[in-house]
């Protein structure tokens, strides 16, 4: 059987061009796949137990467990939370609110023992959440807009937990100064899923240029089926230098009850229960 | 009747409602030991916590507080306020029926409200009040409650506003510690006398809070009472013109007073302000034995440095527009000037108006490492005329979730006649054992 010139050539164009599309994650460059991990766990109201715990490096292990509120702003980009602790006893109803806003989040924290609201300084942002290898700037939320993007691999091995896949590798570095002062971070690397755009694990480098802390994502979780919305419910972030860890549990999400914007007030910050 | 309804509370709540609270023991040692007992004071604490939503768990209403006891082993009943240096006390420290709905909230019962974003020192802290007579590592712990109710506002569609309101039937007690030598022999004192629940002696107090872009205000109004009492004169026997036996009680005066705090949080910085001034029943001056109308102010900032440390300096200031000299004070005879000066003095020396102004100073550095367990720090302030002061070094460490050591001193100096000097009696090393459940 003998192909006719213009079907080869058809044939070769075609190759060339699914080479070129594979090369580009599918037509998406590093942005759009961030965009696209940013939007897949885009909740718009989310309430959800969780419990921390810290360890390693030769420290005591300790258990921490509070309750988070989030809700995505009018904007539909930048979120309010509301953590709020019950264990352990000392820590009993110290309630933490990030509000975001542009290229600042205010955060503000309630003493129950002072019944007194504090602020946290951006530059304290990077800083230990609750004693935790979580930074401020981590529980708030990552935006892709904060950060220039740049694609290292398209179809990397990787793990979500002990189930092996495939992810996109991107590098992401601090849009200005101020996302930088406020994560802590001058680079960052993401691998994220190919099949939903979830993040599996990102290492974050400081200032020095030496890896700072590795943070691994698992049970990724379809939390709303009707907008294909995911959440990761375990998070284990591990500092390099330490060795300590702290990890991050969710349990008892829920996403379709709208959660009032009273929540995210210092009134309701204030609130003990 | 509070109580009553509260104890009648109380008992009706499951035993979950009681499910945490605190037990912790204070020792205060003296440095130089002027008592007759080896320690200034020792107490042991017991707080329960109780918290119960009433009916179902989508209720509005819940019954919320906290059931403080104490047993005091204080040196002297100069110290403690009772006879007898051991004793028990117990009362609610808080305890209110809550209504929430949304951005409303409503509260009735016994009530802490602090008010103030300063560190320690409050010019709009109008409704609550301290014990200083119940020493301890956390100052937090010499606050007293009022009895009334509280209502707070958050509207819907401006999250960025609230309103506050409280209404106090009866405002809370606070209490000087009256160091050896504030009281001369020749004098006795019968205490404050609360003006109970009467139209008269209601309190009432509002403030509108504006929360921006890192920033927050706050204008409030306030009138009621002085929480802490002044001596007044009430019985004289003069035996000689130099042998003259006095009989002082403490009283409540009115005030009403009008403020505001602000903050801002920069990217290194935190800055805080609060002011209020105070109209007394001595606005011109005329008896000096009362404290007179002022203004009060407070102006601050705080940062971070290095990886776990924070510095905060605040600069206070007190004017008292009408001030007199209390050295020209006259009397019916000069028997009558030497004891209403006397008297004005001594409140002049508690409530802070031997001038007609004060500065202040505090400065506060910290070292927290949550992840160590360790914390500590040092408070220093300084009365600049008079030069007394307080320095309070202390570091805790938390043993375990439940568990935290307390290691510090209060070390007090200056003038005995000024009001931090006076307070020199006092001087402690101190430590304490907290468990929370």
């Amino acid at each position: 059987m003998q192909f006719s010139k213009t079907i080869y050539e058809s044939v070769i164009v075609a190759g060339v061009l699914l080479g070129l599309a594979t090369a580009r994650g599918d037509g998406l460059s590093a942005k759009d796949i961030m965009i696209k991990n940013e939007d897949a766990r885009k909740l718009i109201n989310v309430t959800a137990k969780v419990k921390l715990v810290t360890g390693g490096g030769g420290s005591t292990e300790r258990t921490k467990e509070f309750t988070w509120w989030r809700k995505l702003g009018a904007d539909t980009v930048h979120y309010n939370t509301l953590t709020r602790f019950h264990f352990p006893p000392e820590v009993k109803n110290q309630g933490i609110l990030f509000l975001e806003k542009g290229d600042a989040t205010d955060i503000q924290m309630y003493l129950p023992s002072f019944k007194k609201i504090r602020r946290v300084e951006s530059q304290q942002q990077s800083g230990s959440f609750m004693g935790s290898e979580f930074s401020y700037s981590d529980i708030a939320t990552p935006h892709a807009a904060d950060y220039s993007h740049r694609m290292l691999k398209e179809n990397e091995p990787c793990k979500e937990g002990e189930k092996a896949t495939t992810c996109y590798l991107i590098e992401s570095t601090p849009a200005n100064d101020a996302v930088k002062e406020r994560t802590g971070s001058v680079n960052n690397l993401h691998w994220v899923r190919r099949d939903n755009f979830m993040a599996v694990k990102s290492e974050h480098y400081g200032s020095s240029g030496e890896l700072w802390k590795t943070i691994q994502f698992s049970a990724n979780t379809e939390v709303s089926t009707k907008d294909h919305k995911w959440l990761a419910h375990q998070v284990r972030v591990e500092n390099a230098k330490s060795k300590k860890f702290t990890t991050l549990a969710f349990s008892s999400v829920q996403v379709e009850e709208k959660v009032p914007d009273s929540t995210f007030t210092p009134q309701n910050l204030s609130r003990e229960k | 009747m509070i109580r009553v309804f509260l104890v009648g509370a109380l008992l009706a709540l499951p035993a979950s409602a009681f499910a945490s609270g605190k037990f912790f023991a204070d020792i205060y040692a003296p440095v130089n030991n002027k008592f007759s007992r080896p320690l200034t004071q020792a107490t042991a604490n017991l707080w329960l916590d109780f918290n119960h939503q009433i009916a179902n768990g989508e209720s509005p209403y819940s019954i919320r507080g906290i059931w403080q006891s104490t047993i005091f082993e204080g040196n002297n009943s100069v110290v403690t306020g009772k006879y007898e240096p051991t004793h028990y006390e117990g009362d609610f420290r808080e305890g209110y029926l809550s209504y929430l709905n949304g951005g409303f909230e409503f509260r009735a019962g016994n009530l802490i409200v602090p008010w103030g974003k300063s560190d320690g020192l409050n010019p709009t802290d109008y409704l609550s009040a301290r014990d200083y007579r119940h020493f301890s590592p956390d100052s937090e712990v010499q606050r007293k409650p009022g009895s009334g109710f509280w209502a707070s506002w958050t509207p819907e569609t401006a999250t960025s506003w609230n309103f506050t309101a409280a209404l106090i039937p009866y405002f809370a007690e606070g209490q000087f510690v009256l160091a050896p030598g504030v009281v001369p022999a020749n004098v006795a004192i019968s205490e404050a006398e609360h003006p109970g629940i009467s139209s008269s002696s209601l309190e009432g107090a509002v403030k509108a809070a504006y929360t921006g872009d890192r920033w927050d205000i706050s204008v409030n109004a306030y009138n009621g009472f002085n929480h802490y009492p002044e001596f007044q004169e009430e019985a004289r026997t003069i035996f000689t013109p130099v042998d003259v036996r006095l009989r002082l009680k403490e009283m409540f005066r009115r005030q009403s007073a009008a403020g505001g705090d602000f903050s801002w949080s920069g990217d290194t910085w935190i800055y805080r302000a609060e002011a209020a001034y105070f109209w007394t029943e001595n606005q011109e001056g005329a008896n000096m034995m009362s404290v007179p109308s002022h203004y009060f102010a407070v102006v601050g900032f705080e940062r971070p440095f290095w990886d776990n440390f924070r510095m905060q300096v605040q600069y206070a200031h007190k004017y008292f527009p009408a001030y007199r000299p209390i050295d020209e004070m006259t009397g019916a005879s000069p028997v009558d000037a030497a004891v209403k000066q006397q008297i004005a003095r001594t409140n002049a020396m508690l409530f802070q108006y031997q001038e007609r102004d004060q500065g202040t100073v505090t400065f506060r550095v910290s070292y927290a490492k949550e992840s160590s367990g360790w914390d500590a720090e040092i408070f220093f302030m300084e009365n600049l005329r008079g030069q007394d002061f307080l320095v309070r070094p202390k570091t805790s460490y938390a043993w375990s979730d439940n568990l935290r050591y307390t290691l510090g001193a209060d070390i007090y100096g200056g003038p005995g006649h000024r009001t931090l000097g006076a307070m020199s009696a006092f001087n402690s090393v101190f430590a304490e054992a907290k468990y929370s459940f």
